[in-house]
């Protein structure tokens, strides 16, 4: 279906409030999608626990700060999401081919996707966000002063598994 | 040499771009629309179509008792007691964790109206009160008694603060506060709390069984809560009493020796156990100083001889 003739159509029946959900929809889905993707590797769930969010921000739409909201709904989804699939991994990392044969990139997401979670959000938002410490502490609800110590620690492990 | 946090910058741009947002903003309305937990189970594909009938009421026969002591166990008195009801056992929540594991058990047919009516409630005071938590159910299984089970619980940030009761028991709740180190929920006369959270607590567990036919608690029922928060203690204890926990078993049929799985990988060590007849529980614990993923401490003690299907908890290690 072509998203702006859906636009159109849903414009003459929607509240004004529902109007703004809409803007506000569309201008953070793809964003936070791709963040979301970065977290779980999986579109299918990252599209997932994006919608689950906005569920939750549309139900209390509206809100002061929908965007602190979402990025705080989606962090905690990634986080369950990589809780679930933490003994995966396990198993994953066991049966890792030797990483020297593969490129460096793909190395790289290797040694990302072993991170703990709260260390590997770090390093998203800020290598990829470009957030300041404090944004990223409020979005992964934690002391800022944990922020540095765990973006060091995961660049050290980088540096480690990359040399 | 490419410096690291470059290549990394470069690394997640094109990472990003392996994403496929699919926008669907009518859904988003129409989840939004239905009961809030038929919202949560509908979407998530992975889900059996059964999970949309299943019951809050979670895991085993065990209620929270009125009196639950919200003390760190370091600094709890003995157990509140009530006369006619003796404690089956003692949860014990370890620093950082939250949680309430006290549930009761009901029927399916009874307590599918009630969650319902439950998550609307809690749901309701969450928006009005605290609009940065949000609501959440998540799924587990099949109980032993054919039961689907659902844990209801709410985030506050990276913690869960749980919402753990047969819906009979949260009926009559008043409204939901912030304390000092977590939320309660009260019931309306104030003295039941239902939903909490801290830096530790002792929780003692009645039986309030609703079922007859089950046991008061099973390892299907503690396999059933650390898969999903993956950090309770369960301390076992004896039906009414500890003290043969720490004894060894003399020479009882089925008697295990329990081996030493600490510093071994979580499924190794679960596999060694399981094998020997024993139940696991395993517990993830935040500790920065051992390797992830390995077993750290576990109880009861290596040596110890116990009886086979005896509980056996593994705590491993996990990175903040």
């Amino acid at each position: 279906m072509d998203p702006q003739v859906d636009a159109d159509a849903r414009d003459d029946d929607v509240s004004p409030s529902q109007r703004d959900f809409v803007a506000f929809y569309e201008s953070a889905h793809a964003d936070q999608v791709r963040r979301a993707y970065m977290l779980v590797r999986s579109n299918e769930q990252a599209n997932d626990i994006v919608h689950d969010a906005m569920v939750g921000v549309w139900r209390r739409w509206p809100l002061e700060n929908p965007a602190g909201y979402l990025n705080r709904a989606v962090l905690n989804g990634c986080r369950d999401a990589a809780r679930r699939r933490s003994s995966h991994h396990t198993v994953v990392g066991r049966l890792r081919p030797n990483t020297m044969d593969h490129p460096p990139s793909e190395h790289l997401d290797d040694v990302l996707a072993g991170l703990p979670f709260n260390q590997r959000a770090a390093v998203v938002l800020r290598y990829y966000c470009g957030w300041s410490t404090q944004e990223i502490a409020e979005a992964l609800a934690c002391p800022a002063n944990s922020i540095g110590p765990w973006i060091s620690r995961a660049l050290a492990q980088m540096r480690k598994e990359l040399t | 040499m490419i410096d690291l946090e470059e290549q990394l910058q470069h690394h997640l741009h094109s990472v990003a771009n392996r994403a496929e947002p699919i926008p669907d903003v009518d859904a988003v309305f129409e989840d939004a629309s239905l009961p809030h937990r038929a919202s949560t189970l509908t979407h998530r594909r992975s889900w059996v179509p059964a999970a949309a009938a299943i019951v809050m009421a979670v895991i085993g026969v065990v209620g929270i008792s009125a009196a639950t002591d919200l003390r760190s166990p370091s600094t709890a008195d003995e157990p509140n007691t009530t006369p006619g009801s003796s404690p089956i056992s003692t949860i014990e929540l370890p620093t950082g964790s939250v949680g309430v594991p006290g549930v009761t058990n009901v029927r399916t047919s009874e307590s599918t109206a009630l969650s319902s009516t439950i998550a609307e409630r809690l749901s309701a005071q969450l928006a009005a009160g605290y609009p940065d938590l949000q609501l959440r159910e998540d799924a587990i299984r099949t109980t032993d008694s054919g039961q689907e089970v659902t844990w209801v619980y709410f985030l506050d940030g990276d913690r869960r603060l749980f919402v753990v009761a047969g819906p009979s028991d949260l009926l009559d709740t008043g409204a939901l506060r912030r304390t000092s180190d977590g939320f309660e929920w009260p019931d309306e006369a104030g003295a039941r709390t239902i939903a909490i959270s801290g830096s530790g607590s002792t929780i003692i567990v009645r039986s309030e069984s609703i079922e007859s036919d089950r046991q008061p608690r099973s390892a299907d029922d503690l396999h059933a809560v650390a898969a999903l928060t993956g950090e309770l203690v369960v301390t076992s204890r004896a039906e009414s009493n500890g003290a043969d926990r720490d004894a060894p078993a003399s020479s009882d049929d089925g008697a295990v020796v329990i081996p030493d799985v600490v510093g071994e990988l979580t499924n190794d060590a679960v596999g060694q156990l399981e094998r020997l007849g024993l139940s696991v529980l395993v517990v993830q614990s935040v500790d920065p100083s051992a390797a992830s993923d390995t077993v750290v401490s576990m109880e009861p003690a290596p040596g110890t001889l116990v009886p086979a299907g005896t509980i056996a908890t593994v705590t491993v290690a996990s990175q903040p």
